[in-house]
C-alpha cells in the first residue's frame, strides 16, 4: 500500500482499495471520487455504513460537490449496508455480485457512461454471518469490474482494521488508493485533501516538522488556485508554523486564494499575526471537526 | 526568586502588545513586582522541570493541565504556548536544553524558562515588534509577549538566560471568588 495512488487515477474497469486514517479523509477522498465519477456521466453509487443517506449527502454538498440535480435525475444514488451486503443482517458473495452486476447494466441500460460503486466497508468490523467470504467477494468483484468496465472503491478504516485482514484485502485490489500523505506518526498527520482541494493536518505540530508542512504547501500552491488549509483537527501550532503558513499565505499570486480553517486558538494566533489582513487570505474558526 | 547572580534585568509591561488577551486592567502586574512575582505575595510552586526536546509534548500537557486550575480556557492556551515557545528557544537557541518552572500567586500565574545558552544580548527582549507576513522567523518569542501580560529577563552572570512571563489571574484571594 506504499505506493497508493491518487483518485484522478481511477479507471473504468480499475478496483481499489480506500484506505483512510480518520472519517474527515473518508469523505475528503469519497467526495473526489464521486465528483469524478458525475462529472464523466458514470452513474454513481455510494454504499453508506456508519452515515445515514441525508448524512453522507449533506457532507458531501458541504465539501462543494453538487448533488442537487444527479440525486434527482437518478445519476447518483446512495443505499445502505442493510440493502447491499447485509440484507438479512448476513453477508454471501454471490447475492452482492449478483445486485452489483444489475445495477451495471442498469447503469447502462438508461444511458449512462458507466457505474462508479463505493463502497464503506465499517460493516466488516462487526462480527457478522458470511463474514469468511470477505477475500472472496473483493477477489470476485475484481472480474466484475474489469469485464463490464464498471469502477469499484472500497473504502477500508487502516486504523480498525487489523493488519492481516488490510494486507489480505489489499491484495485482492488491483488499485491501491489514499490520500497522498506528507508525515504520519502517533502527533501528527499531514496529507493532500482532495475535496475542496488542499492540505489538511491533524494532531499538533511544531517546529521539527515546519519541513514537510513546507513541501505539502509548495506543492499544493503549484496545482490550487484557491488552497484550503483544512486545520479543523490540529489541537496545538507553535510560532514557527504559524510563520510557515504566514509565508506560505505572503507567496501567494495575484489569481491566487488561501482558506484557512482553525480552532479558536490558533484563530487567535493568526489574528495577533496578521494573517487575517493579507488580501486573499480568510480564516474560519470552527471547533467542529 | 532573588535577583542575586543577576548582572541585570529588565521588565517589559507587555499589556501594550497584548491587545487580544483580554487580562490587560485587572493591575496583574503592579510596577514593582513586573513578571518576576517577587512581591512578597505568597507563591505556590506548581511544577519545575528539565526539558529537553524530546520532553516538548509533555511539558506542554503539563502546564496545561496546571494552568487549568487557575485560568480561563482562552488564556490556558496561551499559557501553553508561551512555555512551548520559552522552552523551544531554549531548545534551539540555549544551549539543547532548560528549565522550566510555573508558579502562582495571588492575582497571577508565572513561566520561567532558564538555560545555559549564551543570553540574551544587552538583556534585552528580542521581539518588540511583530515580525512581517513574510519574515523567515521571530514569531514565537513576539507571541510570548503578545499573550503575556509581563515579561521579565534576566542574563546569568555566568551565562544562560531566565525569561519569565505573567498572566494575571484576578485577585483569586478575594472572598466573592471562591
Amino acid at each position: 500500500m506504499a505506493d497508493a495512488s491518487r483518485v484522478e487515477d481511477l479507471r473504468p474497469g480499475d478496483h481499489a482499495c480506500l484506505t483512510f486514517s480518520d472519517g474527515e479523509e473518508r469523505l475528503d477522498l469519497v467526495a473526489a471520487i464521486v465528483r469524478d465519477g458525475l462529472q464523466s456521466g458514470q452513474r454513481v453509487l455510494c454504499v453508506t455504513d456508519t452515515l445515514s443517506q441525508v448524512a453522507l449527502t449533506g457532507e458531501l454538498t458541504g465539501r462543494g460537490v453538487a448533488l442537487g440535480d444527479a440525486t434527482e435525475s437518478g445519476q447518483m444514488l446512495v443505499m445502505r449496508t442493510a440493502e447491499t451486503f447485509l440484507v438479512d443482517g448476513s453477508f454471501t458473495t454471490q447475492r452482492v455480485v449478483d445486485l452489483l452486476a444489475a445495477q451495471i447494466s442498469q447503469a447502462a441500460a438508461e444511458g449512462f457512461s458507466g457505474l462508479c460503486i463505493t463502497s464503506d466497508m465499517s460493516w466488516a468490523l462487526r462480527p457478522v454471518a458470511g463474514l469468511d467470504q470477505l477475500m472472496n467477494y473483493e477477489s470476485r468483484l475484481t472480474d466484475l469490474v474489469a469485464e463490464t468496465n464498471a469502477t469499484a472503491v472500497c473504502q477500508y478504516d487502516r486504523q480498525s482494521f487489523d493488519t492481516v485482514t488490510l494486507a489480505g484485502v489489499a491484495a485482492h485490489h488491483g488499485f491501491a488508493l489514499a490520500a497522498a500523505t506528507y508525515h504520519d506518526d502517533a502527533f501528527l498527520r499531514i496529507c493532500r485533501q482532495y475535496q475542496p482541494p488542499g492540505i489538511r493536518v491533524s494532531g499538533e505540530i511544531d517546529y521539527r516538522r515546519a519541513e514537510p508542512l513546507t513541501l505539502a504547501l509548495t506543492e499544493a500552491l503549484a496545482l490550487d488556485n484557491h488552497l484550503y488549509l483544512n486545520l479543523g483537527s490540529l489541537d496545538f501550532m507553535d510560532g514557527s508554523i504559524a510563520g510557515v503558513i504566514m509565508q506560505a499565505a505572503a507567496s501567494l499570486g495575484p489569481n491566487q486564494r488561501m482558506t484557512v480553517r482553525c480552532q479558536a486558538h490558533a484563530g487567535k494566533v493568526f489574528h495577533a499575526l496578521g494573517l487575517p489582513d493579507q488580501s486573499n487570505v480568510t480564516v474560519v474558526v470552527s471547533d467542529d471537526q | 526568586m532573588t535577583n542575586s547572580g543577576r548582572d541585570d534585568h529588565r521588565i517589559l509591561d507587555s499589556s501594550n502588545a497584548s491587545g487580544s488577551s483580554g487580562a490587560s486592567g485587572s493591575s496583574g502586574a503592579n510596577g514593582s513586582s513586573g513578571a518576576r512575582g517577587s512581591s512578597g505575595a505568597a507563591e505556590l510552586e506548581l511544577v519545575s522541570l528539565d526539558f529537553e526536546e524530546h520532553n516538548l509534548h509533555g511539558l506542554r500537557q503539563t502546564v496545561t493541565a496546571h494552568a487549568a486550575t487557575v485560568l480561563t480556557d482562552d488564556r490556558i492556551d496561551d499559557m501553553a504556548l508561551i512555555a512551548v515557545e520559552l522552552a523551544s528557544n531554549a531548545i534551539r537557541h540555549g544551549g539543547g536544553r532548560g528549565r522550566l518552572r510555573l508558579w502562582t500567586t495571588a492575582d497571577a500565574i508565572y513561566c520561567q524558562v532558564t538555560d545555559d545558552g549564551p543570553g540574551f544580548p544587552d538583556s534585552k527582549y528580542p521581539a518588540a515588534r511583530r515580525p512581517e507576513p513574510s519574515a523567515s522567523g521571530g514569531r514565537g518569542l513576539w507571541l510570548v509577549l503578545h499573550f503575556s501580560d509581563a515579561i521579565t529577563v534576566d542574563n546569568d552572570v555566568d551565562g544562560g538566560a531566565t525569561v519569565t512571563a505573567m498572566i494575571a489571574t484576578g485577585d483569586r484571594t478575594s472572598p466573592s471568588k471562591p
